[in-house]
């Protein structure tokens, strides 16, 4: 099964190193959609099958935060896998977005860290291309 | 200047130029880094319990590389790629060094990184500047200034 996936960041660089550590992850990806912010992804997920979302919380036009809301209001998008990747330090605000069912990831970030969560947010077991073992030890971040 | 954010300031530009950009910060500047023009600049506004502006000028001839290993291709970069790129590193260490501020549950509200191919115009206030640190960069520098308004 191959997972098509959209990647949510107002930075071009960051959209395509977030697309690079998840072809990196080894995880099955068909088509990979990209938007710049919130209302540019809803457009995409409402015209397209989305599997997995990586979001990023601060963004012009309409944030991570209220995108997420929205997703969890309309009922053909309410369980789409999501995973929120962001500088956010804030606890209190990691936790809003842990109880509105979006996982986690702080950037700077690992490519281990990106397949835990993708593992953990789509409940999917996948071989790796990674040497897990070898890039553990390493100073490999983004 | 407060002592312990310009030790987080420091802490959170160097992780951010070398686990992002893939560079080698070093903590001291020599002459000629010291002495080169600055090329780009970035500024993140911040609102929160405190409201203010990490602002990021960087010197040399780094960025294209740094945007280069960021985005994990050869070739060259264009202008505006390298700006994303300045942005986003400042994005990240603005947004790593909030916590220092006041406190780890404090929720700040950041901007889209104004990114620019000039250098800063002159602040001001400059009485609001609380910590500034400068790290050498291959040919270059950054200097980074967290400040806050009112």
């Amino acid at each position: 099964m191959a997972f098509n996936v959209l990647v949510v960041d107002d930075s071009a660089v960051m959209r395509a190193m977030v697309i690079r550590t998840l072809k990196m992850s080894g995880l099955p990806l068909g088509e990979i959609h990209q938007a710049g912010d919130g209302v540019q992804a809803l457009g995409v997920l409402n015209a397209n099958w989305v599997d997995l979302a990586l979001v990023d919380i601060n963004m012009p036009i309409m944030n991570g935060e209220e995108l997420i809301d929205r997703i969890r209001d309309t009922p053909e998008l309410r369980d789409l896998a999501i995973i929120v990747v962001s500088t956010e330090s804030s606890q209190t605000r990691i936790n809003k977005v842990r109880k509105q069912g979006a996982r986690f990831v702080h950037k700077p970030f690992t490519p281990e860290k990106i397949r835990e969560q993708v593992v953990a947010a789509t409940g999917v077991s996948y071989e790796t291309g990674l040497d897990v073992g070898a890039a553990a030890g390493s100073s490999f971040d983004f | 200047m407060r002592p312990d954010l310009t030790w987080a300031l420091q802490q959170a530009a160097a992780s951010t130029f070398e686990q992002i950009g893939f560079l080698l910060p070093e903590s001291e500047v020599t002459e000629a880094q010291a002495a080169a023009p600055v090329t780009a600049s970035s500024r993140v506004r911040f609102r929160g319990p405190a409201s203010g502006a990490m602002e990021i000028e960087v010197a040399g001839s780094f960025l294209p590389e740094m945007a280069m290993n960021m985005l994990g291709t050869d070739g060259a970069a264009g202008g505006d790629v390298m700006l994303d790129a300045l942005g986003e590193i400042s994005n990240v260490i603005c947004g790593n060094v909030l916590p220092s501020l006041t406190s780890p549950n404090s929720v700040y509200d950041l901007s889209a990184p104004e990114t620019s191919s000039r250098p800063l115009p002159p602040c001001a206030t400059p009485e609001g500047r609380i910590a500034r640190v400068v790290i050498g960069l291959n040919d270059g520098r950054a200097e980074i200034t967290l400040r806050l308004y009112g």
